[in-house]
């Protein structure tokens, strides 16, 4: 679905709004960060989390190396699997932000292999 | 965190499970269930029929009193004061320095009740940091221990479970609870 699972795709060092939980970060309130939060918000922030899904043959594994076409480093995997559902590997990651676009295509660095990615929207499976 | 077999906490059901044949694994200091058939076939059954996930070793915390959508409120990021009666929400709790401690399910049992589901993982790390948060003396209590939890799943989990009590299962809306 591309939902977060606290320990692989969040955690004490990312941030709901770099984690796409920006549905849920509501600026009617006063709460813990939000001020911080609230500029995040409206700023940009650093990374964003995206789903992915492999274009060429490997499966992501959390914490393996994003990369652009040129092999330079651009983010980290937090979650991958092969999906029985779409028989396809899929996984999710932080990248710069402009690599964050749909469609984009990332590489992941797999036993010192870049094997190619394209950026999906989640949710991964519609029924 | 290392641990030894004495250190485990069991879930109510573990004798049952192992019975059955699961294969248990540790986890956040819990034995659980992981799988019964395999993930492939299991995911599969899920997908198209119904499946039970036995997620006991999750977190309950109930927030009692006139002061508890003050507390859920500081602490969480969404926007608790939307719940109704019966109705559940998706939020977490930011950490003040930019992270997330954990993400949660807030559940409204009436206005001065909420029920806060956490991860297992962060059931201490979440108890501390209410605790430090709750400067307007809500009543807390951590019901992880004596409370289990089934998630039942799938296309079929309401006409699975139909047959256990009166309710019109079908007819709940998607998260919203009842008793």
């Amino acid at each position: 679905m591309g939902f977060c699972l606290y320990g692989n795709d969040i955690d004490d060092t990312t941030s709901p709004i770099e984690a796409g939980l920006g549905w849920i970060t509501k600026f009617t309130k006063e709460f813990t960060d939000s001020a911080l939060l609230k500029q995040q918000k409206e700023q940009g922030v650093s990374r964003k989390l995206v789903g992915f899904e492999m274009i060429d043959r490997g499966i992501p594994r959390h914490d393996y190396i994003v990369q652009d076409a040129a092999g330079t480093a651009i983010g980290k995997v937090t979650s991958g699997t092969q999906s029985p559902s779409l028989q396809k590997a899929i996984g999710m990651a932080y990248v710069k932000p402009e690599f964050s676009k749909e469609g984009s295509e990332i590489f992941i660095s797999i036993r010192d292999k870049a094997i190619k990615a394209k950026v999906v929207k989640a949710p991964f499976y519609k029924k | 965190m290392e641990m030894t077999e004495n250190q485990v906490k069991s879930i109510a059901l573990t004798d049952i499970h192992v019975a059955l044949g699961a294969k248990m694994v540790p986890f956040a200091g819990y034995l659980m269930p992981v799988s019964y058939a395999g993930i492939n076939v299991e995911h599969e059954t899920v997908r198209n029929g119904v499946g039970v996930f036995d997620v006991s070793h999750m977190g309950e915390f109930i927030l009692k009193g006139e002061n508890a959508l003050d507390l859920i409120q500081r602490v969480t990021s969404n926007d608790a004061s939307k719940l109704t009666d019966g109705k559940v929400q998706y939020s977490c709790f930011p950490n003040g320095k930019g992270g997330i401690v954990d993400d949660l399910l807030v559940y409204r049992i009436d206005d001065k009740t909420y029920m806060l589901v956490v991860n297992a993982s962060n059931i201490d790390k979440d108890w501390e940091w209410l605790q430090k948060n709750n400067t307007k003396n809500v009543e807390m209590h951590n019901i992880s221990d004596k409370t289990s939890l089934l998630a039942v799943q799938g296309p079929l989990a309401a006409q699975a479970l139909q047959s256990l009590t009166d309710m019109d299962l079908g007819a709940m809306e998607y998260y919203t609870f009842s008793k």
